[in-house]
Protein backbone atom coordinates (compact mmCIF):
# COMPACT_ATOMS: atom_id res chain seq x y z
CA UNK A 1 0.00 0.00 0.00
CA UNK A 2 1.38 3.54 -1.10
CA UNK A 3 0.00 5.18 2.48
CA UNK A 4 0.10 3.62 4.98
CA UNK A 5 -3.20 3.80 7.80
CA UNK A 6 -2.31 4.78 11.17
CA UNK A 7 -4.08 1.65 13.26
CA UNK A 8 -7.19 3.09 14.44
CA UNK A 9 -8.43 3.50 10.81
CA UNK A 10 -8.43 -0.43 10.48
CA UNK A 11 -10.58 -0.54 13.91
CA UNK A 12 -12.69 1.83 13.12
CA UNK A 13 -13.49 0.25 9.42
CA UNK A 14 -13.70 -3.08 11.09
CA UNK A 15 -16.61 -1.76 13.33
CA UNK A 16 -18.66 -0.50 10.74
CA UNK A 17 -18.45 -3.09 8.09
CA UNK A 18 -19.12 -5.69 10.95
CA UNK A 19 -22.44 -3.72 11.95
CA UNK A 20 -23.28 -3.29 8.24
CA UNK A 21 -22.55 -7.26 7.89
CA UNK A 22 -24.80 -8.20 11.07
CA UNK A 23 -27.54 -5.58 9.21
CA UNK A 24 -27.41 -7.73 6.13
CA UNK A 25 -27.82 -11.11 8.50
CA UNK A 26 -31.12 -9.38 10.01
CA UNK A 27 -32.06 -8.73 6.85
CA UNK A 28 -31.21 -11.98 5.57
CA UNK A 29 -32.96 -13.51 8.39
CA UNK A 30 -35.69 -11.30 7.70
CA UNK A 31 -35.54 -10.42 11.69
CA UNK A 32 -36.14 -13.80 12.95
CA UNK A 33 -34.47 -13.73 16.67
CA UNK A 34 -32.92 -17.04 16.49
CA UNK A 35 -29.11 -17.13 14.89
CA UNK A 36 -27.90 -14.35 16.51
CA UNK A 37 -24.92 -16.07 17.70
CA UNK A 38 -23.69 -17.05 14.10
CA UNK A 39 -24.42 -14.66 12.48
CA UNK A 40 -22.36 -12.24 14.42
CA UNK A 41 -19.62 -14.71 14.26
CA UNK A 42 -19.71 -14.86 10.58
CA UNK A 43 -20.23 -10.61 10.12
CA UNK A 44 -16.64 -10.09 11.95
CA UNK A 45 -14.90 -13.10 9.72
CA UNK A 46 -16.57 -10.87 6.72
CA UNK A 47 -15.62 -7.73 7.53
CA UNK A 48 -12.00 -9.40 8.64
CA UNK A 49 -11.93 -10.95 5.14
CA UNK A 50 -12.77 -7.49 3.67
CA UNK A 51 -9.65 -5.30 4.82
CA UNK A 52 -7.22 -6.94 2.82
CA UNK A 53 -9.55 -6.95 -0.30
CA UNK A 54 -10.62 -3.58 0.08
CA UNK A 55 -8.37 -1.32 2.54
CA UNK A 56 -10.54 1.96 4.26
CA UNK A 57 -9.81 4.57 1.90
CA UNK A 58 -7.69 7.68 2.32
CA UNK A 59 -9.93 10.91 3.23
CA UNK A 60 -11.31 12.17 1.32
CA UNK A 61 -13.33 8.83 0.07
CA UNK A 62 -13.03 7.54 -3.16
CA UNK A 63 -17.15 6.50 -3.06
CA UNK A 64 -19.94 8.84 -3.05
CA UNK A 65 -20.76 10.59 0.34
CA UNK A 66 -23.82 9.93 2.66
CA UNK A 67 -24.54 13.46 2.36
CA UNK A 68 -24.49 12.86 -1.45
CA UNK A 69 -26.46 10.31 -2.03
CA UNK A 70 -29.28 12.03 0.28
CA UNK A 71 -29.40 14.97 -2.54
CA UNK A 72 -28.75 12.47 -4.92
CA UNK A 73 -31.64 9.77 -4.39
CA UNK A 74 -34.97 11.76 -4.96
CA UNK A 75 -33.61 13.23 -8.01
CA UNK A 76 -32.91 9.92 -9.64
CA UNK A 77 -36.01 8.27 -8.26
CA UNK A 78 -38.31 10.95 -9.75
CA UNK A 79 -35.79 11.24 -13.04
CA UNK A 80 -35.89 7.42 -13.70
CA UNK A 81 -39.77 6.96 -12.72
CA UNK A 82 -39.79 9.58 -15.70
CA UNK A 83 -37.42 7.30 -17.74
CA UNK A 84 -39.91 4.37 -17.41
CA UNK A 85 -43.00 6.35 -18.26
CA UNK A 86 -41.48 8.31 -21.11
CA UNK A 87 -40.54 4.52 -22.66
CA UNK A 88 -43.82 2.65 -21.29
CA UNK A 89 -46.03 5.99 -23.36
CA UNK A 90 -43.69 5.12 -26.73
CA UNK A 91 -44.28 1.46 -26.04
CA UNK A 92 -48.06 1.51 -25.91
CA UNK A 93 -48.69 4.41 -28.45
CA UNK A 94 -49.85 2.81 -31.98
CA UNK A 95 -47.87 4.44 -33.94
CA UNK A 96 -44.39 3.82 -31.75
CA UNK A 97 -42.82 7.93 -31.76
CA UNK A 98 -39.39 6.95 -31.57
CA UNK A 99 -36.59 9.01 -33.50
CA UNK A 100 -33.52 7.07 -32.90
CA UNK A 101 -30.39 9.32 -32.79
CA UNK A 102 -26.63 8.25 -31.22
CA UNK A 103 -24.49 11.45 -30.30
CA UNK A 104 -21.01 11.68 -28.57
CA UNK A 105 -21.29 13.21 -25.32
CA UNK A 106 -17.86 14.96 -23.81
CA UNK A 107 -17.43 13.84 -20.14
CA UNK A 108 -16.14 16.48 -17.91
CA UNK A 109 -16.49 13.85 -14.83
CA UNK A 110 -13.03 12.09 -13.27
CA UNK A 111 -12.30 8.46 -14.59
CA UNK A 112 -13.57 5.74 -11.98
CA UNK A 113 -16.19 6.10 -9.59
CA UNK A 114 -18.10 9.33 -10.91
CA UNK A 115 -17.85 8.10 -14.51
CA UNK A 116 -19.37 4.79 -13.80
CA UNK A 117 -22.18 6.48 -11.55
CA UNK A 118 -23.03 8.75 -14.65
CA UNK A 119 -23.16 6.17 -17.44
CA UNK A 120 -24.81 3.66 -15.23
CA UNK A 121 -27.51 6.24 -14.22
CA UNK A 122 -28.18 7.55 -17.42
CA UNK A 123 -29.05 4.45 -19.01
CA UNK A 124 -32.17 4.84 -16.55
CA UNK A 125 -32.92 8.54 -17.52
CA UNK A 126 -35.29 9.76 -19.78
CA UNK A 127 -34.70 8.81 -23.39
CA UNK A 128 -30.91 8.18 -22.55
CA UNK A 129 -28.92 4.93 -22.83
CA UNK A 130 -24.63 5.02 -22.50
CA UNK A 131 -23.59 2.71 -25.65
CA UNK A 132 -19.55 2.47 -24.89
CA UNK A 133 -16.79 4.98 -23.12
CA UNK A 134 -14.26 6.04 -25.81
CA UNK A 135 -11.53 8.29 -24.18
CA UNK A 136 -13.56 11.11 -22.78
CA UNK A 137 -16.18 10.40 -24.66
CA UNK A 138 -19.48 8.64 -24.38
CA UNK A 139 -21.02 7.04 -27.06
CA UNK A 140 -24.74 8.18 -26.05
CA UNK A 141 -28.01 6.27 -27.72
CA UNK A 142 -31.35 8.45 -27.98
CA UNK A 143 -34.57 7.60 -27.64
CA UNK A 144 -35.74 10.66 -29.34
CA UNK A 145 -32.92 12.79 -30.72
CA UNK A 146 -34.75 16.34 -30.98
CA UNK A 147 -34.09 18.80 -28.17
CA UNK A 148 -30.88 19.59 -26.25
CA UNK A 149 -29.46 16.40 -24.88
CA UNK A 150 -26.13 17.88 -24.11
CA UNK A 151 -27.75 20.11 -21.74
CA UNK A 152 -29.62 17.52 -20.21
CA UNK A 153 -26.91 15.14 -19.48
CA UNK A 154 -24.45 18.30 -18.37
CA UNK A 155 -27.75 18.59 -15.89
CA UNK A 156 -27.24 15.10 -14.72
CA UNK A 157 -23.23 15.37 -14.66
CA UNK A 158 -23.49 17.98 -11.89
CA UNK A 159 -25.28 16.19 -10.02
CA UNK A 160 -23.22 12.84 -10.27
CA UNK A 161 -20.32 15.52 -9.60
CA UNK A 162 -22.26 16.89 -6.40
CA UNK A 163 -22.14 13.06 -4.67
CA UNK A 164 -18.03 12.65 -4.88
CA UNK A 165 -15.62 14.97 -2.77
CA UNK A 166 -13.41 16.62 -5.93
CA UNK A 167 -10.03 13.89 -5.41
CA UNK A 168 -7.10 15.50 -4.98
CA UNK A 169 -5.38 12.28 -4.08
CA UNK A 170 -5.71 10.41 -6.84
CA UNK A 171 -5.36 12.81 -9.49
CA UNK A 172 -1.59 13.49 -7.83
CA UNK A 173 -1.28 9.56 -7.55
CA UNK A 174 -2.02 9.22 -11.24
CA UNK A 175 0.49 12.21 -12.40
CA UNK A 176 3.57 10.96 -9.87
CA UNK A 177 2.94 7.23 -10.24
CA UNK B 1 -57.15 -1.54 4.69
CA UNK B 2 -55.71 1.56 3.79
CA UNK B 3 -52.08 -0.44 3.46
CA UNK B 4 -53.78 -3.28 1.18
CA UNK B 5 -55.26 -0.65 -1.08
CA UNK B 6 -52.30 0.68 -1.59
CA UNK B 7 -49.90 -1.90 -1.99
CA UNK B 8 -53.04 -2.56 -4.75
CA UNK B 9 -52.72 0.20 -6.57
CA UNK B 10 -48.28 -0.21 -6.19
CA UNK B 11 -48.46 -3.40 -7.38
CA UNK B 12 -50.86 -2.98 -10.34
CA UNK B 13 -48.92 0.08 -11.81
CA UNK B 14 -45.99 -2.04 -11.50
CA UNK B 15 -47.52 -4.60 -13.94
CA UNK B 16 -48.14 -1.98 -16.31
CA UNK B 17 -44.66 -0.80 -16.44
CA UNK B 18 -43.81 -4.26 -16.81
CA UNK B 19 -45.88 -5.22 -20.00
CA UNK B 20 -44.74 -1.51 -21.30
CA UNK B 21 -40.98 -3.28 -21.10
CA UNK B 22 -42.22 -6.53 -22.62
CA UNK B 23 -44.41 -4.49 -25.54
CA UNK B 24 -41.58 -2.31 -26.23
CA UNK B 25 -39.24 -5.55 -26.46
CA UNK B 26 -41.50 -7.35 -28.92
CA UNK B 27 -42.02 -3.46 -30.94
CA UNK B 28 -39.65 -0.93 -30.78
CA UNK B 29 -37.56 -1.41 -34.24
CA UNK B 30 -34.00 -2.06 -33.27
CA UNK B 31 -31.59 -3.81 -30.73
CA UNK B 32 -30.70 -0.34 -28.84
CA UNK B 33 -34.54 1.08 -28.54
CA UNK B 34 -34.94 -2.21 -27.32
CA UNK B 35 -32.76 -1.94 -24.71
CA UNK B 36 -34.34 1.65 -23.24
CA UNK B 37 -37.87 -0.27 -23.01
CA UNK B 38 -36.44 -3.37 -21.15
CA UNK B 39 -34.28 -1.12 -18.70
CA UNK B 40 -36.12 1.60 -17.70
CA UNK B 41 -39.60 0.07 -18.02
CA UNK B 42 -39.24 -3.40 -15.80
CA UNK B 43 -37.00 -1.06 -13.32
CA UNK B 44 -39.67 0.81 -12.53
CA UNK B 45 -42.06 -2.17 -12.62
CA UNK B 46 -39.96 -4.33 -10.43
CA UNK B 47 -39.55 -1.26 -7.81
CA UNK B 48 -43.24 -0.60 -8.06
CA UNK B 49 -44.30 -4.09 -7.05
CA UNK B 50 -41.52 -4.32 -4.79
CA UNK B 51 -42.39 -1.34 -2.86
CA UNK B 52 -46.11 -2.58 -2.91
CA UNK B 53 -45.30 -6.11 -1.21
CA UNK B 54 -42.75 -4.45 1.42
CA UNK B 55 -46.57 -3.06 2.47
CA UNK B 56 -47.85 -6.10 2.58
CA UNK B 57 -44.59 -7.81 4.07
CA UNK B 58 -45.47 -6.43 7.77
CA UNK B 59 -41.71 -6.18 8.81
CA UNK B 60 -39.05 -3.68 8.01
CA UNK B 61 -36.89 -6.89 7.61
CA UNK B 62 -38.86 -7.99 4.99
CA UNK B 63 -38.78 -4.13 3.17
CA UNK B 64 -35.18 -3.81 3.65
CA UNK B 65 -34.97 -7.45 1.49
CA UNK B 66 -37.13 -5.94 -0.96
CA UNK B 67 -35.16 -3.19 -1.32
CA UNK B 68 -32.01 -4.79 -1.51
CA UNK B 69 -33.38 -6.78 -4.26
CA UNK B 70 -34.76 -4.34 -6.19
CA UNK B 71 -31.11 -2.43 -6.02
CA UNK B 72 -29.15 -5.81 -7.17
CA UNK B 73 -31.59 -6.29 -10.25
CA UNK B 74 -31.28 -2.32 -11.22
CA UNK B 75 -27.54 -2.50 -10.88
CA UNK B 76 -27.35 -5.72 -12.71
CA UNK B 77 -29.91 -3.82 -15.15
CA UNK B 78 -28.37 -1.35 -16.24
CA UNK B 79 -24.76 -2.42 -16.25
CA UNK B 80 -26.08 -4.72 -18.67
CA UNK B 81 -28.23 -2.51 -20.79
CA UNK B 82 -24.90 -0.59 -21.68
CA UNK B 83 -23.06 -4.15 -21.99
CA UNK B 84 -25.63 -5.52 -24.19
CA UNK B 85 -25.61 -2.04 -26.05
CA UNK B 86 -21.68 -1.55 -26.48
CA UNK B 87 -21.62 -4.72 -27.79
CA UNK B 88 -24.39 -4.95 -30.07
CA UNK B 89 -22.31 -1.84 -31.39
CA UNK B 90 -19.60 -3.47 -31.94
CA UNK B 91 -20.45 -6.05 -33.49
CA UNK B 92 -22.17 -3.87 -35.64
CA UNK B 93 -19.28 -2.07 -37.01
CA UNK B 94 -17.13 -5.16 -37.92
CA UNK C 1 -55.54 -10.05 -1.54
CA UNK C 2 -53.90 -13.39 -2.53
CA UNK C 3 -55.92 -14.45 -5.78
CA UNK C 4 -54.85 -10.40 -6.88
CA UNK C 5 -51.11 -11.37 -5.92
CA UNK C 6 -51.70 -14.71 -8.29
CA UNK C 7 -53.22 -13.05 -10.96
CA UNK C 8 -50.25 -10.49 -10.91
CA UNK C 9 -47.73 -13.27 -10.77
CA UNK C 10 -49.55 -15.20 -14.11
CA UNK C 11 -49.36 -11.40 -15.64
CA UNK C 12 -45.60 -11.50 -14.89
CA UNK C 13 -45.06 -14.72 -16.59
CA UNK C 14 -47.08 -14.35 -19.44
CA UNK C 15 -44.45 -11.69 -20.30
CA UNK C 16 -42.08 -13.96 -20.06
CA UNK C 17 -43.90 -16.53 -22.58
CA UNK C 18 -44.19 -12.86 -24.26
CA UNK C 19 -40.00 -12.56 -24.22
CA UNK C 20 -39.47 -16.10 -25.77
CA UNK C 21 -40.80 -14.54 -29.13
CA UNK C 22 -37.83 -12.08 -29.37
CA UNK C 23 -35.38 -15.39 -28.04
CA UNK C 24 -36.80 -17.26 -30.81
CA UNK C 25 -36.90 -14.26 -33.64
CA UNK C 26 -33.80 -12.78 -32.61
CA UNK C 27 -32.19 -11.65 -34.75
CA UNK C 28 -28.89 -10.58 -33.05
CA UNK C 29 -27.70 -12.17 -29.91
CA UNK C 30 -27.93 -9.47 -28.07
CA UNK C 31 -31.86 -9.32 -28.85
CA UNK C 32 -31.81 -13.07 -26.92
CA UNK C 33 -30.09 -11.63 -24.48
CA UNK C 34 -32.10 -9.44 -23.79
CA UNK C 35 -35.36 -11.82 -23.63
CA UNK C 36 -32.89 -13.30 -21.08
CA UNK C 37 -32.76 -10.38 -18.67
CA UNK C 38 -36.69 -9.73 -19.22
CA UNK C 39 -36.81 -13.47 -17.70
CA UNK C 40 -34.42 -12.56 -14.62
CA UNK C 41 -36.47 -9.70 -13.59
CA UNK C 42 -40.18 -10.56 -14.51
CA UNK C 43 -39.06 -14.06 -12.62
CA UNK C 44 -37.81 -12.34 -9.30
CA UNK C 45 -40.71 -10.48 -9.61
CA UNK C 46 -42.81 -13.53 -9.55
CA UNK C 47 -41.16 -15.19 -6.87
CA UNK C 48 -41.52 -12.06 -4.82
CA UNK C 49 -44.97 -12.20 -5.60
CA UNK C 50 -45.39 -15.96 -5.07
CA UNK C 51 -43.23 -15.65 -1.60
CA UNK C 52 -46.03 -13.32 0.01
CA UNK C 53 -49.20 -15.19 -1.83
CA UNK C 54 -48.35 -18.35 -0.17
CA UNK C 55 -46.30 -17.15 2.85
CA UNK C 56 -43.42 -18.42 1.89
CA UNK C 57 -40.49 -16.45 3.12
CA UNK C 58 -37.42 -18.65 1.32
CA UNK C 59 -38.72 -17.76 -2.16
CA UNK C 60 -38.03 -14.09 -1.28
CA UNK C 61 -34.29 -15.76 -0.84
CA UNK C 62 -34.38 -17.71 -3.97
CA UNK C 63 -34.93 -14.29 -5.78
CA UNK C 64 -32.03 -12.78 -3.93
CA UNK C 65 -29.80 -15.17 -5.26
CA UNK C 66 -31.33 -15.13 -8.83
CA UNK C 67 -30.52 -11.13 -8.74
CA UNK C 68 -26.99 -11.82 -7.67
CA UNK C 69 -27.25 -14.69 -11.01
CA UNK C 70 -28.14 -12.14 -13.75
CA UNK C 71 -25.16 -10.00 -12.55
CA UNK C 72 -23.02 -12.83 -13.14
CA UNK C 73 -24.78 -14.23 -16.34
CA UNK C 74 -24.37 -10.74 -17.75
CA UNK C 75 -20.56 -10.48 -17.49
CA UNK C 76 -20.24 -13.77 -18.64
CA UNK C 77 -22.04 -13.39 -22.02
CA UNK C 78 -20.39 -10.07 -22.61
CA UNK C 79 -16.99 -11.73 -21.51
CA UNK C 80 -17.33 -14.84 -23.87
CA UNK C 81 -18.65 -12.91 -26.78
CA UNK C 82 -16.40 -10.32 -26.91
CA UNK C 83 -13.27 -13.24 -26.51
CA UNK C 84 -15.14 -15.31 -28.94
CA UNK C 85 -14.56 -11.88 -31.25
CA UNK C 86 -11.22 -11.60 -31.13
Amino acid sequence: MRISLPHHRYVTALSWRTLLALWLWWILAEGEGGGWGFGLAFALLAALASLPLLPPAPWPPLGPTLRGLLRFIPFFLWQSLQGGVDVARRAFHPRLPLAPAIIHYPLSLAPGWPRIFFLNTISLLPGTLAVSLQGDRVQVHLLDGRGDPHKALRQVEERVADLFIPHKHAMDEKENG
Amino acid sequence: MILALLATVLIGAGLIFFIAGTLGLLRFPDVLCRIHALTKADNIGLGLVAAGLALLGGSWAVAFKLLLIWLLVMAAGTTAAQLVAGHSQAEDER
Amino acid sequence: MNTLLLAAALLLLLTILAGLWRVVRGPTAADRMLAAQLFGTSGVGTLLLLAEAWQQPALRDVALIFALLAVLALVAFVRLRHEGAE
